[in-house]
């Protein structure tokens, strides 16, 4: 630490006992903040939820006015997501509301299918396998309003409805379609199998806030829903895990609940933000300019390279020996080729035509006369001043 | 505003909560009582505006040298101040731990305290102080930077002064070689004294003897009091690097290495940094204020990249020097930029002057030159020796305007102008 005090010693509440003090106050503060919240959320009102087809939504495409009826009807309305509450819910004298049961798993369905008591599918997908085979899909439709065309008494009670898209059609003799426009196909089918007696509405839009004071919708939607004491409210939750008996996946599931993936997403951003933050702008370097001083030399080489004058750099490899050997051997630059050539001989004691040949011969044309030549040069030179 | 670790922590606390009870109103919860403290942790620092803060001035230094940059931080708030301070220099200044945590209660001071180790010659500026202060439970930062003005002025090396010994002890050689009555050019008359034995008949001075009981001898000593004027080119030759640094550090250390050699000579010394314009310029300064004048001058020099004006080296020597003087060229000998007119201008001014040329060169050509083992290589070597041999040509046509030419490699070129000089003194020449 490169701080010097200059005026007042320091304060108090910098020694030790201080810091403890705060510490401690810290983790105090946060323990009862998180205690706090977590005591409120678990115990506290419940707040509304905002799932679609929630008996507790409030909202338009929720169906909390439907399970508010039945409940002020004397029906205990038993609010479940997953496969093994609603199970531990059904009882004989009850009804189970599967809302989309097409979004179930096979094994969900299949041990949902043997329940006592009555059954209200609210919703057809394509897929119904382990459910029922007596009804299927069947795309389109308008919303109406249609009339029941039927003679199952709730249809006739609610006499008309107003539902859209998807509508559903019969696969069995003993199913009852009605609310539809020709034979066959309809918005509400109803059968009994086994003692236990099925309902299935087309769309669970027909229980939503929104529709359900729309013509008779209200009538057939609580006439089914109404006839037990006990009503079990089944709405899928995606992540349950009934039928998968995999720990890993048990224990990462919590993780994909969006709330928790929100705050996760707050987290990564506030991290970004904290270190991403920098403490003051970047400065700039104003460089002198630098060059290597070889560059024009180099390009000069690559030059020569490229265009294969190897007559020209003989010639300056040639000229560059002369030079150099000029001090030693005492010649000055004027010296003649008889000169240059008498000197090398007695310096080396070379043969002159040899001599002779090397400096003043032919020009090299190719790689190897090149480097023969200059192989031949530096071994005269370091004959002349040997190292 | 800058969110601190202590933050972030919080927030991710808030995990626990959302798994144990995973609903959106948790979620919603949690950030309002995480958002609402970081309010009232901002609220509660000490805003930027509030920190006032100064710096000491830096006095100059040598390049490799180390100082401080000090810095002084005070409270005017009443509340305590906790904050980072950042006292941010250019690159080149080399700080060291730059980041200060401190605390200052109300109305006090702190002084935060920086290395610098600059890695280059020049003016090196200070960015900014970033002042970045806490609220009491350290969640939330204000942050900002105040522009406090600071400079660090780093001279050249001067890492040839270790030449300079040895050259002074020729120089006193000289100047005791002299002293003894050889009389001729590079001597000046001094003064008369009485004939002792052992001195040379031939400086005995009959008219003064005449006048005298005594045999009297007249005494010689150097000349003094010679102009020197060094010209460095800052041109795009200068920009070269040869080794490690560019060729204007190799012009920079022989002209600092000049100055302090003829300056103890006695002789006045005189210094222009020039390339399109005049860089920098030292004149009628002597004695002990001229190192240190140079190398302020010298300092910020750079080199740029452009061609020299020969023709405005020959109007600066025109305007400088009425009496014979050295002209020393501190520039490079390279074919297309000499031919640009330094030939010319160098023979006009060695008319009225003496001239020396002196030209950094670069070793890594030199090598360039044995190296033959590829035919690349050896395309490369002739191109290295044609180079030489139009730089020895050119060498020579200086030679025979009657200037003197030093070629030496980065490190030697001071040493060996400082002789060439010696060189000429001793001849008389100057």
């Amino acid at each position: 630490m490169s701080t010097t005090t200059i005026a007042a010693p320091a304060v108090d509440d910098g020694t030790r006992a201080g810091r403890t003090r705060t510490t401690l106050l810290w983790v105090l503060g946060v323990t009862a903040a998180l205690a706090i919240i977590v005591l409120l959320a678990w115990f506290g009102p419940s707040a509304p939820s905002d799932d679609p087809f929630a008996p507790d939504n409030p909202e338009d495409r929720g169906a909390r006015a439907a399970g508010q009826i039945l409940q002020d009807q004397g029906v205990q309305v038993s609010y479940v997501r997953t496969t093994s509450a609603a199970l531990a819910s059904v009882r004989a004298e009850g009804t189970l509301l599967i809302v989309n049961p097409h979004t179930l798993r096979p094994e969900q369905r299949e041990a949902l299918a043997d329940v006592p008591g009555r059954i209200v599918l609210a919703g057809v997908g394509r897929d119904l396998a382990g459910l029922t085979d007596r009804v299927a899909f069947e795309p389109g439709g308008a919303p109406g309003p249609h009339a029941a065309n039927c003679t199952d008494p709730h249809a006739q009670a609610a006499g008309e409805i107003v539902a859209g898209a998807p509508q559903l059609t019969s696969r069995h003799p003993e199913v009852q379609v009605c609310f539809g426009d020709d034979a066959g196909t309809g918005r509400y089918a109803t059968w009994s199998q086994d003692g236990t007696s099925w309902q299935v509405l087309s769309t669970p839009e027909l229980l939503t806030n929104r529709t359900l004071a729309e013509a008779g919708n209200a009538a057939l939607v609580l006439r089914s829903l109404g006839q037990e004491p006990h009503l079990t409210w089944y709405l899928p939750d995606p992540a349950d895990d009934y039928g998968i008996a995999d720990d890993a996946v048990t224990t990462t599931l919590p993780l994909l609940r969006p709330p928790v993936l929100a705050l996760l997403a707050a987290l990564a951003a506030a991290v970004m933000y904290w270190r991403g933050r920098r403490l003051g702008p970047v400065v700039r370097e104003p460089l002198p300019v630098v060059v290597k001083a070889t560059e024009t030399t180099r390009g000069r080489g690559r030059l020569y390279r490229r265009h294969g004058t190897h007559a020209h750099a003989g010639a300056a490899l040639r000229a560059g020996t002369v030079a150099r050997l000029a001090g030693p051997l005492g010649l000055t630059r004027w010296s003649g080729q008889e000169e240059v050539v008498g000197a090398i001989c007695r310096a080396t004691g070379r043969p002159a035509e040899h001599v002779e040949s090397l400096l003043y011969g032919p020009p090299p044309h190719d790689d190897a006369s090149l480097t023969a030549l200059a192989q031949g040069l530096q071994t005269m030179e370091s004959e002349v001043h040997p190292r | 505003m800058a969110l601190t670790g202590r933050a972030v922590g919080l927030l991710a606390l808030g995990i626990v909560p959302v798994l144990l009870v995973p609903r959106w109103v948790t979620v919603a919860t949690w950030a309002v009582l995480w958002a609402g403290g970081l309010t009232v942790d901002a609220a509660r620092a000490v805003p930027v505006r509030a920190v006032q803060v100064r710096r000491a001035p830096i006095p100059a230094l040598r390049h490799g040298q180390r100082t401080e940059s000090h810095l002084q931080v005070f409270n005017t708030a009443s509340r305590v101040l906790r904050a980072v301070v950042r006292d941010a220099w250019q690159p080149s200044a080399g700080t060291g731990p730059n980041r200060h945590r401190l605390r200052v209660p109300p109305e006090e001071l702190r002084r935060v305290r920086t290395e610098l180790h600059p890695w280059r010659r020049g003016e090196i500026h200070a960015a900014g102080v970033t002042v970045r202060s806490f609220g009491p439970f350290g969640l939330l930062a204000r942050q900002d930077t105040v522009e406090v003005p600071g400079m660090l002025r780093v001279l050249p090396e001067f890492s040839s002064r270790r030449h300079l010994p040895s050259r002074l002890a020729r120089l006193r050689e000289m100047d005791g070689r002299t002293a003894v009555h050889v009389r001729g050019q590079g001597t000046e008359f001094d003064s008369l004294r009485e004939y002792v034995i052992g001195d040379d008949v031939r400086a005995i001075d009959w008219r003064a003897s005449a006048r005298r009981a005594d045999v009297v001898v007249r005494t010689w000593r150097p000349e003094r009091d010679r102009r020197v004027l060094i010209v460095l080119d800052t041109s795009r030759l200068a920009a070269a690097r040869l080794g490690p640094a560019p060729r204007l550090e190799a012009g920079i250390e022989a002209a600092l290495l000049l100055s302090a050699l003829a300056t103890r000579a006695g002789d006045r010394v005189d210094l222009v940094a020039v390339d399109r314009t005049v860089r920098a310029r030292v004149r009628g300064v002597q004695g002990a204020a001229l190192m240190s004048t140079m190398a302020r001058a010298l300092a910020p020099v750079e080199a740029e990249l452009v061609e020299p004006d020969w023709a405005l080296v020959a109007r600066e020597v025109r305007e400088r020097l009425s009496q014979r003087a050295l002209v020393v060229f501190l520039t490079a000998l390279e074919p297309g930029a000499v031919e640009s007119g330094l030939i010319s201008v160098a023979a006009t001014v060695g008319r009225d002057h003496q001239v020396m040329l002196a030209s950094a060169e670069d070793p890594e050509e030199h090598r360039m030159r044995r190296q033959r083992g590829s035919t690349a290589e050896l395309f490369d070597a002739a191109a290295a020796e044609r180079a030489e041999l139009e730089r020895a040509a050119l060498a020579e046509r200086l030679i025979r305007t009657g200037a003197r030419v030093v070629r030496r490699g980065p490190q030697e070129l001071a040493p060996a102008v400082a002789d060439s000089y010696l060189a000429l003194k001793a001849a008389g020449q100057l």
